[in-house]
């Protein structure tokens, strides 16, 4: 592989409240390479959002203060807002977490893919009139030439019958089905990168189920890179080549997917693994992770699961922790790794659910 | 005394039928005495819906019936977990067995007194029915402190000051919270702490239930641990007897003795939990499990069984039985007949083809 | 025999006494003073304090709070002493802002006005407020045929033009100054109680208080407990910013005649009287014009701080923005 398609490099985005500043991503690093569907798995407060935020540009009200996001080699971080504007139309899309509020409800969900499609065709050019319903100003004759692509796509999402749900409005849906349609919308304007924060987080298994297996379809027919942002290991391991583990604003642990499940090399990812209700018998008493998430107000010092971490001595509060090469492309960004047992051990499945 | 009035119950029996049990069964009948405390007995609860005024005149009302014809029990130091999809039904049953809701039909029974709901209970059955709701920061004032929480259900049952200030610190010891917390307003605790108080808030009047409405859903997996660590812990201590709702059935499977599954309003099969997991008897449930994202690496969604179709709505359920539009194994009978409940094991299911779905080999075939 | 304290031992003890006091005195004044520092870097005070408007608006408040409190202290001269020698006389030392057509001092009457316009304004808002939060938290938590009464009676109160309405009421009753209360307070209370009633509307669903239903507690208590604090902080916003429109309306009736009759010292009168002078005498209608716009301002200004600090959970919110 020549050139990766994503590569984020030392980002720092801050959130300035009244009188504090919130170091909600702290100095993330990572590449996503063509036709790759990498998962950053992280608990709440750890900074995957913000960070598939500032990809998109979106980071308001933060603020990118440091560090660079290459797309395709152009730097996006001082892009052009018009830059910005075509890549979001035509390169790179997003699917939000709650469904309930990411479609307009005054549009039908059909208007809303052809947007994203004229918007893919014509960046530049979107005039107001043909959003606004009035008899004779608007011509929407290219509308309905739209149509076939738009039931190609809706049916290409696992959406029944498109062709009666042509002239449905959100509100006709049901959570699974519109996080559907913003997927339709998020592809008609064909991204090579999909940016999917928590998309299965506010619905029912079955129905995530449904969403992960559409993901991977997708994937595998169109040939586009996704970032998958979960804090399910589970949803995780389904789809993903590669895994990014993320923790207080920065990156604790790269690898395959195989790599961070079956052995995992930082003591949180392990810590995480361990605190899977799947991983202890019934009945016994939990693996937690002691202690809380760093608020991130100020500078942090050293790594920020030193306070929690089993393994944590003085030299953990310090220093910037260095980036330790694990072999095989994984990596963890761990001071003590020496400390760390190396769990070369076997995968452990959901006992049960065959 | 009232042994299992609905047939519905785990086989009352007990361990007559499950000749073949194994220890971990034998240790789930142990701890859970045949004592029904919590009992349902054909419980349906139904909502008007908002139906135009023209409608509502000519007698053209619509329902949507939540719950239908449920008959549960829970009993004496056991944990019953309700697992469902959204729309299920679940978070109604617990609102019924609270109080929050009157049934519409049927009737709800603590430790054998028939109750209504919360307004018509007396003041010693509410104190013996604890809630633990999904989000600590919604269900505790957000202009109380701590200690005004806590206090709360304390000072309705008429403690005196004294008594309460010394109960207080009892719970909090419980909770694994400390003194320093007390005069803390929710939003400045983490999510973990502030679970802490409200379980300690439930458990303040010393109830024997515990109805708990997806205690962890809201927490992080770090923190959802030590959490169900405390509930298991303090029900051992406490002798206490829990409803646990919740759509995370790794948790679930984790904590409960016995499992119900519940599907557009309806019981779909009820068994011990390691039977339930090991050995579905309904194809729905088996569905449901199959859903779990999966830990090991060599699992892929590809090979993963994948329940197609919605929910569908309970406005209009539909005939037979309520899972035949997303089943794969239904027949023409399934279309048209509501089906019994046939005992699997020590659990039942609400299944046709329940021996058989039971049986592992067919059912995977059928999924294929 | 001896039991018989002496005087040293007695002076002694007052003596010891008096200390302890003193040091009691002192841990509570530092005591006192820490809490007051700690309430003054607290979140809400420092989100309040972080806008510089809202500073200001709080300093125009205080002000006037001060001036109408201290007015007797603060004013020069009598306001309704009358110099009919020195009308019309123009600002200078001895009348700062100039004398009125009577010879009146503008700037004790600006300070006496001050205090008729806040009594004013207390009054009506404080009553509007009592009544507005009784028939709102009513409505909103009993529903059913009592709000749909309440509310519809609301509705007919707020179908006429409040002023105007006002002015009719005042118009009947009399001019004077009880009266234009009285017809302010009929006007405001209709708002109070949307207001209230909505939020116990939306209040009243949260898990807190099922969460109290099901432990028993009374409707009484859940209402004071739960309900109240929680619905409070709109109602406080609403009162700050009320304050300014009554204050306009005072003075706005008052100048129609209908409140305070000279020689009462009240801002709007004062416009009224003075208002055939303009072209010859500016300062006697600017200065009571100045002090009405500054203290609608200064209401304005802390009422929109306020509604800006009132919510707990701000700060939690801008933490979970992004995050």
């Amino acid at each position: 592989m020549t050139e990766p398609l994503l590569s984020v490099e030392n980002l720092h985005t801050h959130f300035e409240t009244h009188d504090r500043t919130v170091h909600a991503v702290n100095g993330v690093s990572f590449d996503i390479e063509p036709g790759e569907v990498v998962g950053i798995v992280g608990e709440s407060g750890s900074g995957k959002s913000v960070t598939a935020r500032s990809i998109m540009r979106l980071e308001e009200p933060g603020k990118i203060v440091d560090g660079s996001i290459r797309y395709r080699g152009e730097a996006l971080t001082e892009a052009t807002d018009e830059t910005i504007r075509r890549l979001r139309g035509q390169d790179m899309s997003m699917v939000f977490q709650d469904p309930m509020t990411t479609l307009n409800p005054v549009f039908t969900v059909s208007e809303q893919i052809v947007e994203s499609l004229k918007v893919h065709d014509n960046p530049d050019h979107q005039p107001l009139r043909e959003y606004l319903r009035i008899p004779f100003l608007h011509d929407r004759t290219d509308w309905a030439e739209k149509r076939d692509r738009v039931v190609e796509l809706m049916s290409e999402v696992g959406i029944p019958n498109p062709e009666e749900r042509l002239d449905a409005y959100p509100h006709e849906f049901s959570g699974g089905m519109r996080q559907r349609a913003m997927l339709a919308i998020a592809l008609a304007s064909e991204p090579d990168l999909l940016i999917a924060d928590e998309p299965t987080t506010a619905l029912d298994v079955t129905i995530q189920a449904q969403i992960l297996q559409i993901l991977s379809d997708l994937r595998a027919s169109r040939d586009m890179s996704v970032m998958l942002i979960t804090h399910d290991i589970g949803v995780v391991s389904e789809v993903c080549d590669r895994v990014i583990v993320m923790y207080g604003g920065q990156v604790m642990e790269t690898g395959t997917t195989e790599q961070i499940l079956t052995q995992p090399r930082h003591p949180y990812t392990q810590a995480l693994l361990d605190c899977m209700p799947q991983q202890t018998e019934r009945k016994e008493q939990l693996a937690t992770i002691e202690g809380q998430v760093p608020n991130q107000l100020g500078d942090i010092e050293g790594c920020p699961f030193a306070s929690r971490c089993a393994y944590a001595d003085a030299a953990c509060t310090s220093a910037s922790m260095p980036v330790c090469d694990c072999g095989d492309g994984q990596e963890a960004a761990c001071c003590a790794l020496d400390r760390v047992p190396d769990p070369t051990r076997e995968a452990v499945g959901v006992e049960g659910s065959r | 005394m009232s042994v299992d009035r609905s047939e519905n119950a785990t086989a009352s029996g007990g361990g007559a039928e499950a000749g073949d049990a194994t220890d971990a069964q034998l240790n789930d009948a142990g701890s859970a005495t045949r004592e029904a405390v919590i009992e349902l007995d054909n419980v349906s609860k139904s909502f008007a819906m908002n139906d135009s005024l023209l409608d509502r005149l000519l007698g053209n009302t619509t329902s949507l019936d939540a719950v239908s014809n449920v008959s549960l029990s829970v009993h004496r130091g056991e944990t019953l977990g309700v697992v469902g999809e959204s729309g299920s039904g679940k978070s109604t049953l617990a609102n019924l067995v609270t109080g929050l809701y009157t049934p519409t039909e049927g009737v709800i029974s603590l430790d054998g007194t028939p109750v209504g709901g919360a307004t018509d209970r007396p003041a010693d059955l509410l104190a013996d029915v604890g809630v633990v709701f999904q989000n600590a920061s919604s269900s505790i004032n957000p202009r109380m402190t701590v200690g005004d929480a806590i206090a709360e259900p304390l000072i309705t049952q008429g403690w005196s000051a004294d008594d309460c200030e010394e109960r207080i610190a009892e719970l909090l010891e419980l909770v694994e919270l400390s003194e320093h917390h007390l005069d803390r307003y929710t939003h400045e605790l983490s999510g973990g702490q502030a679970q802490r108080v409200s379980i300690a808030r439930a458990i303040a009047t010393e109830p024997s239930v515990l109805v708990l409405d997806e205690p962890v859903s809201a927490l992080d997996v770090s923190v959802k641990g030590s959490i169900l660590n405390l509930l298991m812990r303090i029900q051992d201590e406490l002798d206490l007897t829990y409803l646990l709702i919740s759509h995370d059935l790794s948790a679930v499977k984790h904590v409960a003795d016995r499992i119900a599954v519940m599907y557009v309003g309806e019981l779909m099969e009820v068994g011990p939990a390691e039977e339930l997991f090991d050995r579905p008897a309904h194809p729905y449930t088996e569905a449901l499990l199959a859903a779990i994202p999966n830990v090991d690496p060599s699992s892929t969604i590809e090979e993963t069984f994948v329940l197609e179709g919605e929910v569908p709505s309970p406005v209009d359920p539909p005939s037979g039985c309520v899972f035949h539009t997303r089943c794969p194994m239904a027949e023409e009978t399934c279309r048209t007949t509501v089906p019994d409940q046939i005992e699997v094991g020590d659990g039942w299911s609400r299944c046709h083809f329940a021996e058989s779905v039971a049986d592992d080999e067919e059912v995977t075939d059928a999924w294929q | 025999m001896t039991d018989e304290p002496t005087v040293s031992d007695r002076l002694k003890s007052i003596g010891d006494r008096l200390r302890s006091v003193g040091v009691q005195a002192r841990s509570k004044l530092g005591e006192a003073r820490s809490r007051l520092v700690a309430a003054y870097h607290s979140r809400p005070v420092r989100q309040f304090r972080s806008n510089t408007l809202n500073v200001i608006g709080l300093v125009i408040v205080l002000t006037l709070i001060l001036t109408a409190i201290f007015a007797p202290m603060l004013a020069p001269h009598d306001p309704e002493e009358q110099h009919l020698r020195d009308r019309l006389e123009g600002p200078s030392a001895e009348h700062p802002l100039g004398t009125d057509q009577l010879g009146q001092d503008v700037l004790s009457r600006l300070i006496f006005g001050a205090r008729v316009s806040l009594k004013i304004g207390v009054a009506v808002v404080g009553i509007s407020l009592a009544i507005g939060t009784a028939v709102g938290v009513t409505a909103g938590y009993a529903g059913g045929y009592v709000d749909e009464g309440l509310m519809r009676l609301v509705d007919v109160l707020l179908a006429f033009p409040g002023l105007l309405l006002a002015l009719v009421i005042a118009g009947i009753l009399g001019p004077s100054l009880t009266n234009i209360m009285i017809a302010l307070a009929i006007v405001g209370w209709t708002s109070y109680a949307r207001v209230v009633r909505g939020s116990v509307l939306s209040v009243k669903e949260e898990e807190y208080v099922k969460a109290s239903q099901l432990m028993g507690t009374g409707r009484l208590r859940i209402v004071g407990r739960h309900v109240l604090p929680n619905v409070m902080g709109p109602v406080v916003v609403l009162a700050t910013l009320d304050m300014a429109t009554v204050i306009l309306s005072t003075a706005g009736l008052s100048f129609l005649g209908l409140g305070a009759q000279p020689p009462t010292p009240e801002w709007g009168t004062m416009i009224s009287e003075g208002r055939y002078y303009l072209r010859s005498a500016w300062w006697v209608v600017n200065f009571p014009g100045l002090a009405i716009m500054f203290a609608v301002l200064g209401f304005n200004l802390l009422g929109d701080g306020l509604r800006d600090v009132l919510d707990p959970r701000e700060e939690e919110s801008v933490q979970n923005k992004g995050l």
